[in-house]
């Protein structure tokens, strides 16, 4: 690796926030660090995230060999005061370390760095309630922290104060209305906490998030999730909504998935047929459409195995629907390979068989299907 | 009562998982071997191993997705999820987590002999010489109780001890990562083969 690959590689992990200590470290120790001289200004900022590499794993060698080179460019600089102050931490010396923050906050009183530090100590000594306090303290002065509010968060879920934890997550809305991750995490929240009422709240939530960034797995899954919970517990009506609500959640993840496991698109297909059956046949029927659609084009084992649900669900509510359903099936499948459409014609005839008298039998319909049949035959036959 | 032994796929990946993130509380589920039409109740075979996540453990809505996954998987392989792990947080607390309690009941539902596989932060290093968690089974009274085995052998121990040091957790997939990028695949199926090869 050279060394511009490994500057623009902790320059990436700076922009995205990347916590990996040992990689940090290798890049420096490895490479960068014979080239300081070619980064320029960087080499500081550089020097900076080395620091607090080398100190998340414990290298304290090679953190105190950085820090010393920051305090000899910048004497008296708070920014390193600080990362004196994560020495100490990084030590154990928790009282030393605390002298350090109260003199950085005795210079700058809306140091942040330095009052979230104190905070981030009382979590290193595992009292979590003293942290929460703390938090709450800070937040009524700079209540513009958004990574503070979503830590404040994640402390109350520590602890199941979901109610709490969904107060923060209003709050990061409010200011932040266009976040799709806000959302998410909020009607998950909602849905943890359970009970008719949230889940409704859930849904909304999961269906902004999708709507502000149809890539959210999470989202996506959410919806499906809190529609087909719902879909099962209400009126008619409601029902349908739901119904439409988690077949359109369904769909999406099933088209991300078709790039990847067939497995994954097959279970999600399995949920959206189960839903379906409890509300009505026909979405049920047009759900199972759009899965051997997209099937199609990845496994037509799948798909077997899709039209193979179809048609047992169909079975118990009508057998003219099955014949509806069972008739696509054969339409889509004579484009693929005829040994399905066979295969489904069989299933057809034999299910009809044993609900239908033989009388029926003699219904065009069937009839057709058995036309259909011979003819793939004879196509096998001949090719 | 019922002997345990844990694969060392499944030993590998769990360690694995723990190691990637040292800064966050991770979980994942181990799948047994059904052998609930086989005579032989007296060993219980952990096989496997599925990393869940390591971000907000206790949100229910992507745990539920992930075990109706991770369900019919294992329908589709004759396995059972058996086990569940955690590991905490903060290094030094290792105390067993409400979170754990709680799904630890739901796969105990499921399956009577599910076991709690609690993760000691400390031993989890390549020069650790005990497995590096405590197991609690649920007693009749509805408690969970610290059941003292040796579920794993020097071999799975030396394997899983190099492939730490190799950091090979940087190519494993928990479902966190499934769910931000789908195209990771949460069944490791690279990973099982690289450690099939120390076994």
């Amino acid at each position: 690796m050279s060394w511009e690959d490994a500057r623009d590689a902790l320059r990436k992990m700076r922009e995205d926030q990347v916590r990996d200590g040992p990689r940090v470290v290798r890049l420096w120790k490895q490479i960068l660090s014979n080239y300081a001289h070619k980064l320029g200004d960087e080499v500081w900022t550089v020097q900076e995230q080395v620091t607090i590499g080398a100190l998340d794993c414990q290298n304290l060698d090679l953190a105190q060999e950085c820090i010393s080179c920051l305090n000899s460019k910048f004497p008296g600089s708070l920014r390193v005061l600080r990362l004196k102050g994560m020495f100490y931490e990084a030590e154990g010396k928790y009282t030393k370390a605390n002298e350090c923050y109260d003199k950085i906050l005795e210079e700058d009183k809306a140091n942040m760095f330095a009052a979230k530090r104190k905070i981030a100590m009382s979590k290193e000594q595992n009292d979590l309630p003293e942290a929460v306090n703390q938090l709450n303290k800070y937040l009524e002065t700079f209540m513009t922290d958004f990574d503070a509010w979503m830590e404040l968060c994640d402390l109350y879920l520590q602890h199941q104060e979901y109610s709490k934890a969904a107060f923060c997550l209003e709050e990061l809305i409010m200011s932040n209305p266009h976040s799709h991750l806000y959302h998410q995490k909020y009607a998950e929240i909602k849905y943890t906490q359970g009970g008719m009422e949230n889940l409704e709240i859930a849904r909304a939530y999961f269906a902004q998030a999708c709507k502000l960034n149809p890539n959210n797995m999470r989202a996506q899954f959410g919806l499906l999730l809190t529609s087909s919970n719902l879909a099962t517990g209400y009126n008619k009506s409601q029902r349908s909504v739901n119904a439409k609500c988690a077949m359109w959640a369904a769909e999406q993840i099933i088209d991300k998935y078709q790039v990847c496991g067939s497995q994954c698109a097959m279970w999600a297909a399995e949920q959206i047929i189960d839903k379906y059956q409890v509300c009505e046949s026909q979405c049920a029927m047009w759900a199972a459409e759009q899965i051997i659609d997209k099937y199609q084009v990845c496994e037509s084992q799948c798909a077997m195995w899709a039209a193979e649900q179809i048609i047992d669900k169909y079975q118990v509510c009508e057998s003219q629907c099955a014949m509806w359903a069972a008739e696509q099936i054969i339409d889509k499948y004579q484009v693929c390979e005829s040994q399905c459409a066979m295969w489904a014609a069989e299933q057809i005839i034999d299910k009809y068989q044993t609900t239908q008298s033989q009388e029926q039998l003699q219904d065009t319909k069937v009839l057709e299907l058995i036309r259909k049949m011979q003819e793939n035959v004879s196509t096998q036959h001949d090719s | 009562m019922a002997e345990l032994s844990v694969s060392i796929q499944a030993y590998a990946k769990l360690l694995l998982h723990i190691a990637k993130y040292p800064h966050c509380a991770v979980n994942g589920v181990l799948l047994a071997e059904d052998n609930k039409n086989s005579k032989e109740k007296k060993v219980i075979r952990f096989v496997d191993c599925i990393p869940l996540f390591h971000l907000s453990l206790s949100l229910a809505p992507m745990l539920e997705a992930a075990l109706l996954q991770i369900d019919s998987y294992c329908k589709s392989k004759g396995y059972v999820i058996g086990g569940y792990y955690h590991a905490n947080e903060h290094i030094d607390d290792n105390e067993l987590n409400p979170i754990a309690r709680h799904i630890g009941r739901k796969i105990q539902e499921n399956f009577s002999e599910a076991c709690i596989f609690m993760v000691d932060n400390h031993r989890v290093n390549s020069r650790s010489v005990s497995d590096v968690y405590r197991l609690y089974k649920l007693s009749d009274s509805s408690e969970w109780k610290e059941v003292k085995q040796e579920t794993i052998d020097d071999q799975t121990r030396q394997a899983s001890a190099v492939l730490l040091e190799q950091e090979q957790y940087r190519y494993l997939t928990d479902f966190d990562n499934h769910l931000d990028n789908v195209a990771h695949d949460w069944r490791n199926v690279k990973l099982n083969e690289l450690i099939s090869k120390f076994s």
